[in-house]
Formats: structure tokens, C-alpha cells, sequence
């Protein structure tokens, strides 16, 4: 603990203030996310736990606030703030898991492209080439389509997520591709490298013990950055109508269900969704900068 | 001209603050080479950062003079010191390939210096800049100097370097390792040049450098630095002959020499003793086996660069016909200049870049019919040893992880407790502690990395060791205990060396034998000290004729 404590890292995070607070922030996200369930009363995705007596109630301290639903209630009477904790749990999760998706995709072929070169090179740099000309919101809306008009309502809700994550996840791969082929380019010059050859390694073994390790550091400054934009483009799908049903809402359904009662005068419904969304990836965003910056060598 | 009083610098970074330079003073007249030496680390490089007022982020004077021509230069600001730096002082970098901006010709890059320090109209300063170069000899330098510097062999943009700095007329030059990256033929040139400017121009030089070599070579005066101080100070061959302090002459002492081959190199005992040297001798012939543990036969490497999909980049022939055999136990050096083929015949004889043709034996294998698979097994019999410790260690593994990994990959021990001892043995054997097994490579010097190294290539027991420039990246001191050590892991495994390197004194020390290479072809190749003594290819005659000497010191 001690040593970990004195750890350079370590030590740069505490002198930079905006990276203590975004990780603060981003803690008590994570923290809200996980045990929603225990830190308020209602299921917001339960129907039967939802009363449309309550629907449209103002914040606890506005006049016809109720004491039930701190930050009010949406038009089908569930509670804003139970709402926000179950949707940061999506849309978190679907930010995680669509990043975790295209970093394990991207390092993969990225490794092979820059280590083998050759065909398998020029064919995965052809392929992110044209993976990167189709925006990963049209594949996404596109998906959602054909879905949503192939398959059975009940489980179309079921597999949106699932697509929502597929979509996002593939069309972000060819970032790590190309970091990641770039840089096995640069390592595989190294004497440690030719050291591992001249012992017989074989490609396999070099890579994943010698070469992945040291790659990693810029993938996790990219994935960082590249988390608070799969969380922004799932409220934009979702925003939109494609992302996850209205029935399990994350952040972006809350928005775009909220928008609807703008004009009416329940800013609640939206206005909250809207700041949480925007302090996750900005406390995110802040974050990949100060590891981004704090993990340069060249800086030091 | 310059006089440097107790002159203190400090560096302040996250780990505190480091006094790079402590008490240091210096003097330097009209016309005088002063040299700067001391291994890395020693502050040699900051002295003349801090003349220049270039001091790298985070570096401050803390105390004492730098008085240029009666002038405290400490005292000047921004402003005033640009106005001296480039008209007053000038400065040759070390690497000829990043101190010329790469977009610029080499004439605008003259021409602007030029016209900024002596104040001269675009058509005078370009007459000025084509004078310039004629005067370091750049062949047709009128059809030259509009050449961008890529365009140049990197003698001839160290040859310009040094007109960028001279071209401004300034009265002190400050040389940080102007020859470090050269070749010795060029660096033999560029030592020449500096020293008839000197007596021709009259201007004051330091020059700023690690090599023994040079120091005795071209300068007038020295002072040896250790750890940001002065250690000693005097005329150059006094100094090399009869160093007076302990460091310097253990410092001298463990510089090899061309023309004598020791027992073992000179370095201080576990007390800061000297022992007295040892000279070789010669094992008898008749005990020696005649066994060739390693055939070459006619190796030829051909590399095709640039090939793409739509063009095939021209043929490079970088090695023809090498042929050469090594008695088991022996060492053979492989000597020659940068592009001669060396690394490239080393990268072949162990499988890292494919061979065109010939015939590598190994032990009664023939390695060259060999596929990987059936090669593997061999492998452990025939480790190399990488030039630069620096990338050679996997930075991301620990110490354990890296000398174990060929333990377990020949199959040598399997379980934990077996690799870990035979691991700490091995580092041990390196004279590492066995506390080093848990930290990470960047946590030791150049010199125990390098250990490090070669405690992983004795981890498969081999029979043959490749060493590629072992010693090239290492302080004088350090490369004199790695060296030994080499030679005592020879004696004591009977191994046979193929011993790579561009520095001659070096080879001499460790080899039997000597190959010279020459732009791929092997022109010469017999018996160490008979090449020394007696070198018959006219190019052998030129590499020995050209190598800095320490005269005098017999």
C-alpha cells in the first residue's frame, strides 16, 4: 500500500485537482450505478411498481413536491432520480462493454496487422479504412430498424441493448486498430523483441507476453476518451429512438422522453438526465486527459 | 577568454533537487582545445549547456561566474545572451541527423545564420555560406549547397553542423560529442578539421566527450568530471600519462588499448585498489583444439526494402560471401564500419532475417537447411547479446520473469523454487544481488543491465554466444567490468564469442581472431594481433591508422 502510494502515478494524481474531482465524480457514478437498487425504493423498470397517481410531480422542494420523489416523477409516474441511478447503471454499462468490445477487437487485428505485416496487414488497414467511412450511428439506426420490424416486440426489447453495444463497439475498433499496429510496428524493432525471436519464441508468445504489455499505456489513454464518446453515442441512439426501449431507460431514453415535457414546464424530466449525462463524460473526458498527459513519457 | 568560477547547477524535478554541477571551474584561452571528459552522468554535458544559457527545463545556475571576455554571462537576459549565442558562441551538436532542420536547404539554413551574425545582405551571406563549405571540404559545394541535408552522408552533415556553428565568426565553440555517432574514418576527418580551424581561426574550443581516444587526439588541455565535479585539470598528456587521483586513473586505466591485449582490463577491486595489469598470454597451441565449433560458408543476405503491392523496392546486397569458422572456446571479432554488414551477418547466423544462400554450421547442424521447428532445440546452444540494455530488457517484466523465461522455455527447470534459484544464481554469477529478481529493469544502471542481459543469455547454458556491440552503449568504466566478465564467463563455460563491434581497441582486447567487413565483404580476416601488428588489406591498414591512440602510454 505504502509503495503503491508512492507510485508516480499516484502522486501525479493528487497534484492535479481536476483529475481528484472528476474521479470523485466518476466514483460516486459508478457507486450510484452498481447499488442502485439499494439506494432507492422504486424499480423504475418495473411497471408494477410505477403509479400513474404520482405521474409528473415537481422536485421535493417546489410546491406540490412529494417527499417519495426527491427530484419529482416522469409522465408515467416513476421517479426521476430512481431513473437516473437505474439509467447511469445502462448506460455505464453499455459504454463499458462496447469499449471493452472494440479495444479487444482493434488490439487483436491491430497486433496481427503490425507484427505479421504483409496481406493481413493491407487487408485490415483496407477494412478499418472502410469501417471508418460508415458512421457508427447509421449502422446502429440501421440495425435498430431491421430489428425492430424483424423481430417480436418482446424480444426486440431484449436484444436492442445487446445491438446497441454491437454497433458502438464496431464502429470505434479501427482507433485501437491503428494505435495499436503503429505501435507493435515501433516495438517489434526493439532488442527485446529480436532478443525473444533469437530464443525461438514463437509470434504468438511474443505478442501476448512481450509485445501486448507494452502497447497498452496509449490504448488505455484512447479507451478512456473513448468511453465518455460510446456513452455520449448511446444517448444519441437511444435519444433518437434506436437506442434501448423506453421501458428499461437509460440516460438518453430519459432525455429524449423528458424533451417531450420541456415546453410543458416539467423541466425535471430532462434537465437532470441531461446534467448527469454531461458531468459522466466530462469527469470522464478530464480524466483521459490527465492520464493521457501523467502517462507521456516525454512529459516528465 | 572564458573562466568559469565555481559554477553550480541544480536540477530541480518530482524526486527533488539534483546538483549537476558542483563548484566546477574552469579556464579557456584563445586558441586552446580544452576537453571535458567523465562517464555519464557526470555533468560534463551541463557545463556547456550552462555557458550557452541553454540549460534544459528544469535546470538553474545556483552560484558562481561564467565570465566570457570580462563579461559576466550570468547576468545577461534573454535578449542579450541570443545576441551572443550564434555570433559569440557556437555550438556542434552530437547527432548530425536531428541538429539540421530537415525541410531547410543547407545553404538557407547558412545564409539566415550568416546574415543574422554578421549583418550581411542575402547575396554576400550566400558567397560567405559556399566559402564555408569549401572550407570543409563538401565536394562540388557550389551544386551542393542547395541540397536539403538527407542529401548528405552524415560525415559530410557533421561537416556542416560545424559551419552552421563556425559560420557565424564566434570566439568560443562549445562541442558536445561531436563524434560520437560517427564512423572513425569520418570522425578522423572531423577531429582534423576542428583542429587546423583551431590554429588557423584562432578561436577557443571545448570540447565536450566520453572517449579517451579523442581527448588525446586533439586536445591541448582536460578536465576529468565525476558526479558535477572537477576531479582533475591539467595538460592532456600529463594527465593520460601520469593521472594523479584515484577516478582518473582508473578511468585511463580501463580504456582498452589498441596495441596490447591484457589478462583482464584494469578496473579498482571491491577497496578502489588497482591491480597491476596482467598481459595475455597466449595458450599453448598444441593444447588448443582445432575443432571449428561455428562454420560460415559463403553467407549472402539480400534485403528487398520497399516492397508493396505495387512497386519492389531495389535490391540491397548487404552481405556477400562471408565465410568464416571459429574454434570452440575462441573468440573472432567482427570489426567494421556502420553499413558494413556486421549486425546483418549476426541477424543471419541466428535466424532473425532470412539468409539468401550459404551454409551456417553449428555444432554438427546445419542450421541454414533447418526449419524453425527443428531448430528450436538448437537455439539454447546459441544465445545473443544486444547493444543497447536499454531496449534489449523487456521494460513491462520483472528481473525474475526475464532471465526465467528462457529457463522455462528450453525446458532447463520447470518448477518455481528450480527456476527462481537457478535464476539467482545466474544473477550472481553477473555480480547482481538475488533482490534484484523483483524489480523492473528501468530501476538499474546501463552497466547492470546490461548483466541482466547476459545473465539471460547464460540461462539456456549455451555453447556459443553472438554479442552485437555489447559494450557500444556503455560508460568506459562500466564497458571495462562487462568485458571482464565476459572473459570470465568464457574461460570458466569454455564458450565461443562472435564478437561484433566498431571499436577496434575493444576487439582487440577480446579476440583471438578478427574478420574486417567492409561494405558487405569480408576483406581481410586472421590472427588479432597480427591484423593489429601488421594489417595487409589496404582498408584494415586505413580503420587501424585512423583510431584515436592514446600516445604515449606504454
Amino acid at each position: 500500500m505504502k509503495r503503491l502510494l508512492e507510485h508516480d502515478l499516484i502522486q501525479d494524481f493528487f497534484n492535479a485537482p481536476a483529475a481528484v474531482v472528476s474521479f470523485l465524480v466518476l466514483f460516486a457514478v459508478l457507486f450510484v450505478a452498481l447499488f442502485a437498487p439499494w439506494l432507492v425504493d422504486q424499480n423504475p423498470f418495473d411497471p408494477l411498481q410505477l403509479d400513474l397517481m404520482d405521474s409528473q410531480l415537481p422536485p421535493m422542494w417546489l410546491a406540490d413536491g412529494d417527499s417519495r420523489y426527491v427530484l419529482g416523477t416522469d409522465e408515467q409516474g416513476r421517479g426521476v432520480l430512481a431513473a437516473l441511478f437505474y439509467g447511469a447503471r445502462l448506460s455505464l454499462l453499455v459504454g463499458l462493454a462496447s469499449v471493452a468490445l472494440s479495444l479487444v477487437l482493434g488490439i487483436g487485428v491491430g497486433l496481427v496487422a503490425g507484427y505479421f505485416r504483409g496481406w493481413a496487414d493491407q487487408l485490415i488497414t483496407s477494412l478499418a479504412d472502410l469501417q471508418l467511412t460508415i458512421p457508427g450511428l447509421l449502422v446502429a439506426l440501421m440495425l435498430a430498424g431491421v430489428i425492430k420490424t424483424q423481430l417480436p416486440v418482446e424480444i426486440a426489447e431484449t436484444v436492442m441493448i445487446y445491438v446497441v453495444i454491437l454497433a458502438i463497439g464496431f464502429s470505434d475498433w479501427p482507433k485501437y486498430a491503428r494505435v495499436t499496429r503503429a505501435s507493435v510496428m515501433i516495438e517489434s524493432q526493439e532488442d527485446y523483441v529480436l532478443a525473444a525471436r533469437a530464443m525461438g519464441a514463437s509470434p504468438w508468445l511474443i505478442l501476448w507476453r512481450h509485445i501486448l504489455p507494452n502497447i497498452m499505456r496509449s490504448n488505455i489513454v484512447i479507451a478512456t476518451v473513448g468511453l465518455g464518446v460510446a456513452i455520449m453515442l448511446e444517448a444519441t441512439l437511444s435519444f433518437l429512438g434506436a437506442g434501448v426501449p423506453t421501458s428499461t431507460p437509460s440516460l438518453g431514453t430519459l432525455i429524449r422522453s423528458g424533451a417531450n415535457f420541456l415546453f410543458s414546464g416539467e423541466w425535471w424530466v430532462v434537465v437532470f438526465p441531461g446534467c448527469m449525462l454531461i458531468l459522466t463524460v466530462f469527469s470522464i473526458n478530464i480524466l483521459g486527459d490527465w492520464l493521457r498527459d501523467a502517462l507521456n513519457p516525454k512529459l516528465d | 577568454m572564458l573562466v568559469i568560477k565555481d559554477l553550480t547547477v541544480a536540477f530541480d524535478s518530482r524526486r527533488g533537487r539534483l546538483m549537476a554541477v558542483r563548484g566546477v571551474n574552469l579556464n579557456l584561452e584563445r586558441g586552446e582545445i580544452l576537453g571535458v571528459v567523465g562517464e555519464s552522468g557526470a555533468g560534463k554535458s551541463t557545463v556547456g549547456a550552462a555557458v550557452m544559457g541553454l540549460l534544459e527545463q528544469g535546470g538553474s545556475v545556483q552560484g558562481g561566474q561564467i565570465i566570457f571576455e570580462g563579461e559576466n554571462l550570468l547576468e545577461k537576459n534573454t535578449d542579450q545572451m541570443r545576441a551572443i549565442r550564434g555570433r559569440r558562441i557556437g555550438m556542434i551538436f552530437q547527432d548530425p541527423m536531428t541538429a539540421l532542420n530537415p525541410v531547410k536547404t543547407v545553404a538557407d539554413q547558412l545564409t539566415e545564420t550568416i546574415g543574422h551574425a554578421l549583418s550581411l545582405g542575402a547575396k554576400a551571406a550566400r558567397v560567405e555560406a559556399l566559402n564555408w563549405l569549401r572550407k570543409m571540404d563538401i565536394p562540388k559545394a557550389d551544386e551542393r549547397m542547395d541540397h536539403y541535408p538527407h542529401e548528405f552522408s552524415g560525415g559530410q552533415r557533421q561537416r556542416i553542423v560545424i559551419a552552421l556553428a563556425l559560420c557565424g565568426k564566434p570566439d568560443l565553440v562549445i562541442a558536445d560529442e561531436p563524434t560520437t555517432a560517427l564512423d572513425v574514418s569520418v570522425q578522423a576527418q572531423i577531429l582534423k578539421l576542428i583542429k587546423k580551424l583551431v590554429e588557423e581561426t584562432h578561436i577557443g574550443i571545448i570540447i565536450i566527450t566520453h572517449n579517451m581516444g579523442v581527448i588525446a587526439e586533439l586536445t591541448d588541455r582536460v578536465a576529468i568530471m565525476r558526479h558535477g565535479e572537477l576531479v582533475e585539470e591539467g595538460p592532456t598528456q600529463a594527465i593520460l600519462q601520469h593521472p594523479q587521483t584515484p577516478y582518473a586513473q582508473m578511468l585511463i586505466a580501463s580504456v582498452p588499448q589498441s596495441d596490447r591485449r591484457l589478462m583482464r582490463l584494469q578496473v579498482p577491486d571491491n577497496n578502489g585498489v588497482i591491480q597491476a595489469p596482467i598481459n595475455y598470454t597466449p595458450p599453448d597451441k598444441a593444447k588448443a583444439e582445432e575443432d571449428a565449433l561455428f562454420k560460415l560458408h559463403k553467407l549472402n543476405v539480400i534485403y528487398h526494402p520497399g516492397g508493396s503491392l505495387f512497386a519492389k523496392g531495389k535490391a540491397v546486397h548487404a552481405l556477400q560471401d562471408a565465410s568464416f569458422s571459429i574454434t570452440k572456446g575462441k573468440a573472432l571479432g567482427l570489426v567494421g564500419e556502420s553499413g558494413s554488414g556486421k549486425s546483418t551477418c549476426a541477424r543471419g547466423i541466428i535466424g532473425l532475417i532470412p539468409i539468401s544462400s550459404g551454409v551456417v554450421e553449428f555444432d554438427g547442424h546445419k542450421l541454414s537447411a533447418m526449419s524453425e521447428r527443428q531448430r528450436r532445440p538448437v537455439r539454447a546452444d546459441m544465445q545473443m547479446i544486444f547493444q543497447d540494455p536499454y531496449s534489449s530488457l523487456n521494460k513491462r517484466m520483472k528481473i525474475l520473469d526475464i532471465i526465467a523465461e528462457p529457463i522455462r522455455f528450453y525446458g532447463i527447470a520447470t518448477n518455481r523454487s528450480e527456476v527462481e534459484d537457478r535464476a539467482v544464481s545466474l544473477l550472481k554469477r553477473v555480480g547482481l544481488p538475488a533482490d534484484a529478481l523483483n524489480r523492473y529493469p528501468h530501476q538499474f544502471s546501463g552497466g547492470q543491465r546490461q548483466r541482466i542481459a547476459v545473465a539471460r543469455t547464460l540461462a539456456s547454458k549455451p555453447k556459443m554466444i553472438i554479442c552485437d556491440e555489447p559494450t557500444s552503449a556503455l560508460d568506459v568504466s562500466v564497458q571495462a567490468h562487462v568485458l571482464n566478465l565476459l572473459k570470465d564467463l568464457q574461460d570458466e563455460y569454455n564458450l565461443t564469442l562472435l564478437f561484433i563491434s566498431h571499436d577496434l581497441p575493444v576487439v582487440r582486447q577480446m579476440c583471438d581472431d578478427i574478420a574486417v567487413l567492409k561494405d558487405g565483404k569480408i576483406v581481410e580476416i586472421g590472427d588479432a594481433a597480427a591484423i593489429f601488428d601488421s594489417p595487409k588489406h589496404p582498408y584494415t591498414q586505413h580503420l587501424i591508422h585512423l583510431m584515436p591512440h592514446m600516445k604515449g602510454r606504454r
